[in-house]
């Protein structure tokens, strides 16, 4: 039996880490035969869509098992004849999310573009065109609207190839069975059309916790919140525990 | 027998975007949904409708209601409307392409003759919010933005990856409602059927990424008819190239048939 897992830092090791022995993906190489790990650090959930499809389409699927790790929904990819798939990364932080449910002052956010080889894009007119949209058209449900068409769209993807699969999440926030609308508590509302998008996906096919709440409070340093070695060894330990109790 | 359906102008009858109270015109009673023969007939369509609000009135109305003894058509439209929540107006801002830009009026007409126009639900929220907010949420910027993402930081490679997405979506939801449902499309531009009639005419002329050929295996060929509505309506269409009563005739006529074809009417 093989692995596949796609995600973000939390599953690629931070940039300031790497793919060090002791990441959470590492620890399964002694279960499966092959451990894939085509996750990338500050990777978004467009990303992982994307290439999670590109790997299953070029590949026997028909003995791997599939770890899918979303990421924190204010990134995204947008194309570029240019530059090749673009990462958008808006940087939002919590006590901003006011701003984006088109309150006050929004000149504290902003919006960082990377080509696919992590290389700054310094194009003034993409820069202007992405803050723009960032600031004045998505709101918050917009961007929960987006992350949930990708859950969505690769959910009916491994269903159709009957590919067997685990989700997880970075955090609560994106977690389907926890925190999903914990974003919006304290400053938004959830609307009908997130609610239902929700209702299609199948809560089963979910981990019990996120990653960051398997790893407890063990995490590298105050300034570099990824899991430290323990940190790994919980979340390993828990998600291949529940894989077992899913898939066998 | 209920008939669900949900497009844009070429489903909802074309004319005059807004009435007189700048409310969205409703569905015009001989467009093609009307002629379906069933016992009723809900057109949730609108001039000017974009996929994401297809996608959103479609699931909306099959959550409140009980989706037995409907049959739904969707008629998709140009990938490159979209729709965004305003939370601070509860409404959804709807984004449509125009055909003109002319730059030969006044500079406040010129940019309301963007490449975008921008409708709500409620016409109420344009006039008391968009019209004149100061708060950088007037239709100037919301459509200078807009257009701005479509000329600079996006390329048709994303609208169409959105787009397949929205269908997929829509395909997963119909089928957990078990309604039996058919797919057409506006134009070739948004007609997905890989059919010899279909290939080659009227595309967008770029390069597909991998990303859209992943996306597009993904698409259930079956449920789609063979022909776009311009196709079927061909030479009755007004001269803005809207199905007139005529092309709605054979429209309604082709969308009979491909029910009938799967046994479903």
């Amino acid at each position: 039996m093989n692995l596949l897992v796609n995600g973000c830092s939390f599953t690629a090791g931070s940039t300031m880490q790497g793919n060090v022995s002791w990441l959470w993906p590492n620890m399964a190489e002694d279960n499966f035969s092959q451990v894939q790990n085509i996750a990338k650090a500050g990777g978004s959930n467009d990303r992982i869509l994307r290439t999670t499809l590109q790997y299953c389409n070029n590949n026997n699927m028909d003995d791997t098992l599939v770890i899918i790790q979303w990421t924190s929904f204010f990134r995204h990819e947008y194309y570029s004849s240019r530059h090749g798939w673009m990462n958008i990364t808006c940087n939002v932080t919590e006590d901003n999310f006011s701003q984006l449910s088109n309150q006050t002052d929004k000149t504290k956010n902003y919006v960082s573009i990377e080509d696919e080889n992590g290389n700054n894009i310094e194009n003034k007119h993409i820069q202007d065109a992405l803050n723009n949209e960032m600031l004045y058209l998505n709101s918050i449900n917009d961007y929960n609207i987006r992350y949930l068409k990708n859950v969505l769209t690769l959910q009916y993807y491994l269903n159709k190839n009957n590919i067997k699969y685990m989700f997880t999440s970075m955090n609560e926030n994106e977690h389907i069975n926890l925190g999903l609308d914990a974003v919006y508590t304290k400053k938004n509302s959830v609307t009908p059309l997130e609610a239902q998008l929700k209702m299609s996906v199948d809560q089963t096919k979910w981990s019990k916790q996120s990653l960051q709440t398997y790893m407890e409070e063990n995490y590298i340093s105050q300034n570099d919140r990824h899991p430290n070695e323990i940190g790994n060894k919980l979340i390993a330990q828990a998600l291949f525990g529940e894989l077992m109790e899913k898939h066998g | 027998m209920k008939l669900y359906a949900n497009g844009c102008s070429f489903t909802a009858g074309n004319g005059d975007v807004h009435g007189a109270d700048g409310h969205l015109m409703p569905p015009a009673n001989y467009t093609w949904p009307s002629l379906i023969p069933v016992e009723h007939v809900i057109n949730e369509s609108r001039v000017g409708g974009n996929n994401d609000r297809i996608l959103r009135k479609t699931m909306d109305y099959f959550t409140k209601n009980n989706s037995d003894n409907h049959i739904a058509v969707i008629q998709w439209t140009s990938p490159v409307r979209f729709e965004r929540y305003f939370p601070m107006f509860d409404c959804w801002a709807e984004f449509c392409n125009v055909n003109n830009l002319e730059v030969n009026n006044t500079l406040q007409q010129t940019k309301l003759q963007g490449k975008y126009s921008l409708h709500a639900d409620n016409g109420e929220i344009i006039s008391k919010f968009f019209d004149n907010s100061d708060m950088n949420y007037d239709k100037f910027n919301l459509i200078e933005t807009a257009t701005k993402v479509l000329m600079y930081a996006k390329e048709i490679n994303d609208y169409i990856v959105d787009f397949y997405k929205t269908i997929i979506l829509m395909q997963q939801f119909l089928d957990s409602k078990n309604v039996p449902y058919i797919f057409t499309s506006m134009s070739f531009f948004n007609h997905i059927k890989d059919t010899e009639a279909c290939m080659g005419i009227e595309k967008f002329d770029i390069i597909n990424t991998n990303y859209e050929t992943n996306l597009y295996k993904c698409l259930d060929q079956s449920v789609w008819n063979n022909e776009p509505c311009s196709a079927i309506a061909k030479n009755h269409v007004f001269p803005d190239r809207h199905p007139n009563e005529d092309g709605h005739i054979l429209i309604a006529n082709n969308i009979t048939s491909e029910f009938k074809k799967r046994g479903i009417l």
